[in-house]
């Protein structure tokens, strides 16, 4: 970046002290944020690093910055802020603001941060991320300057590929001990030939010399015997969804290589809750910046008419994509109103005449409680399942559409609610992403790799997956296949290194048909 | 203190019309007291910005004008 980032001003920084005020006075619990005022080449460069300025260099990131540079240029996009989850929080708010932007901006950081700190699918994030990060693009630097730019970032580019093939729940649940996570060797470029049990500690430049490979081959608990007398037998013991870490374990990679891929899964882990809670979080922040402004951000008419134009863009809703900011805030808000009016428990649900249940209320008021317990508590697809109720989706007009391959247009396809609800939650399990794991690391007995997509409705696209074979071949160095479902048919997927093939089957058991693609 | 919304010896209800006025927002309500008025009131006002419930709920009795409109 040309420039450098500024501190705020004194007359934001009176901004913030109130609005800080005014969300703590709420019940708002944030980590210490921090802001800080960019300009627009600024702000675009750090959103399309995810929001870390020092993370580590790839062709990806300049793309992403074209994209944001070209949409703000051409009016179709602005970015009015970026908040990171760290402790401190990094708030980056955009120097073309009005007063009246920045007063929102900075009550909608504050519902953020409340989130980061309070959400249960955040409490296992790295809160000195910001740290971790620089770390991360010093060591991936230092590989550039080894081995070369382009061998790294195509690395990289491999490793990307299944960034999303991560068990976004493992963080909650012990699989394995926190020493068999990372088996390897991180931040050498020292082959791994020592068990982790045997090794002393060492600098990676002094690696080779105090644990030689001598050594561990002649130490007693070196397990070269096990490899003659027992064969290699079908491995995992349970399909694993951790893809990444698999192959961690397992695949053939130089120690460079399985830091970078550290890395890279260390990162797709960061940013999971953010995936997972993408309309609860953006709900929570819009609730409440709407709260502070209404009541006490906006002080003349112009400021009206700012804040209602600006708030009117980011809840615009559109019929052919769903609007986080402005589903989360309806739900968070209607959750409110039926806590405040009773309209919850047996009695409520039993109540099956309409005009009683519409005007139900018997004034117990724990609307602002429930809230707060279920910002707690819940992510996206839990928050859809348990609060999206067919008042709701009538008052809000909700339909599901699909695209009609006879008209060629995108259609309605229901009003039905068990429809509606279903295919949102469809679309919200596990992030929206495949569900895919690993069966079998030695298939047929020839070392190589299967993964099984467990199907559900949408099939994979199948020139997305031939890339993603392609990556995952050059990570696991044999031919790897997937198997899943396409046209109503269990499919196999190859790729050998040199062609790809798909294999039909009738059941996953039955008689194969080969077809060269 | 309890107040009868009827009076016992003419059997006649002693409930009066009042409204009840906080900032823009006024309602009318039926009530025996004007204290009784307020706190129909703000239910109904609950009910009908239910986004200010927080704020109608916790508002001082003395921030309510309260005015009878029709008596007995």
């Amino acid at each position: 970046m040309t420039s450098q980032i500024r501190k705020l001003p004194p007359e934001l920084s009176g901004v913030q002290v109130e609005m800080e005020e005014h969300a703590a006075n709420y019940g708002l619990d944030f980590f210490p944020t921090i802001f800080e005022i960019v300009d627009v080449n600024q702000l675009n460069s750090i959103a399309a690093y995810g929001g870390f300025p020092t993370r580590y260099p790839h062709w990806r990131f300049g793309m992403a910055y074209e994209k944001l540079a070209k949409g703000y240029a051409y009016g179709l996009q602005k970015i009015y802020e970026m908040v990171i989850n760290n402790d401190p929080c990094y708030a980056y708010l955009l120097d073309s603001n009005s007063i009246t932007d920045h007063r929102m901006v900075i009550a909608h950081v504050y519902g953020h941060c409340d989130f980061f700190k309070h959400n249960y699918w955040f409490s296992q994030t790295n809160r000195k991320m910001i740290d971790e990060m620089a770390n991360h693009g010093n060591r991936i630097r230092r590989y550039m300057d080894r081995f070369g730019t382009e061998t790294v970032e195509l690395f990289i580019d491999a490793c990307l590929s299944i960034d999303d093939l991560i068990d976004i729940h493992s963080p909650f649940i012990k699989r394995s001990s926190e020493a068999s996570r990372y088996q390897f060797k991180a931040n050498t470029d020292v082959e791994a030939d020592v068990p982790a049990e045997d090794r002393f500690r060492a600098k990676s430049y002094m690696d080779a010399y105090i644990n030689p490979k001598s050594t561990a081959q002649d130490s007693p608990g070196h397990s070269a015997d096990a490899q003659d007398d027992n064969p290699p037998a079908s491995f995992p013991n349970e399909p694993t969804r951790d893809v990444m870490a698999f192959l961690l374990n397992h695949a053939p990679l130089a120690p460079w290589q399985q830091d970078v891929l550290s890395i890279i899964r260390d990162e797709a882990y960061y940013f999971a809750p953010q995936g997972q809670t993408k309309i609860m979080n953006e709900g929570w922040a819009t609730f409440w910046h709407s709260t502070i402004m209404t009541r006490h951000g906006i002080c003349n008419g112009g400021d009206v008419i700012d804040y209602a134009d600006h708030t009117s863009g980011t809840l615009a809703s559109s019929p052919t994509r769903l609007n986080p900011y402005k589903l989360g805030l309806d739900l968070f808000r209607d959750i409110e109103d039926r806590w405040n009016r009773g309209c919850f428990g047996r009695e409520f649900e039993e109540c099956d005449e309409y005009e009683s249940q519409r005007t139900w209320n018997t004034g117990v008021g724990k609307g602002r409680e429930k809230i707060f317990e279920v910002r707690r508590i819940h992510n996206d697809l839990t928050f859809i399942d348990e609060f999206l109720t067919l008042d709701f989706c009538r008052r809000h007009n909700m339909f599901s559409f699909g695209y009609n391959d006879e008209s060629g247009y995108y259609e309605l396809e229901s009003r039905k609610f068990q429809e509606i609800k279903q295919r949102l939650l469809f679309s919200l399990t596990n992030m929206g992403r495949p569900m895919i794991h690993v069966k079998d690391g030695n298939y047929k007995n020839r070392g190589e790799l299967y993964l099984e997509h467990k199907f559900n409705g949408p099939e994979l696209k199948v020139t997305y997956a031939r890339d993603t074979l392609e990556h995952l071949y050059r990570l696991w160095s044999r031919p790897v296949h997937i198997e899943t479902v396409l046209e109503e048919r269990v499919v196999i997927l190859s790729f050998d290194g040199i062609e790809h093939e798909l294999t039909k089957t009738k059941e996953p058991a039955g008689e194969k048909e080969t077809i060269e693609l | 203190m309890l107040r009868p919304s009827w009076n016992d010896q003419t059997g006649k209800s002693l409930e009066r019309t009042y409204e009840v006025r906080v900032g823009h927002a006024r309602v009318r309500v039926q009530s025996a007291s004007p204290a009784e008025a307020i706190t129909q009131a703000r239910a109904r006002f609950c009910i009908d910005m239910p986004r200010m419930w927080d704020v109608i709920h916790s508002l001082e009795m003395n921030r309510f004008d309260v005015r009878v409109i029709e008596s007995p």
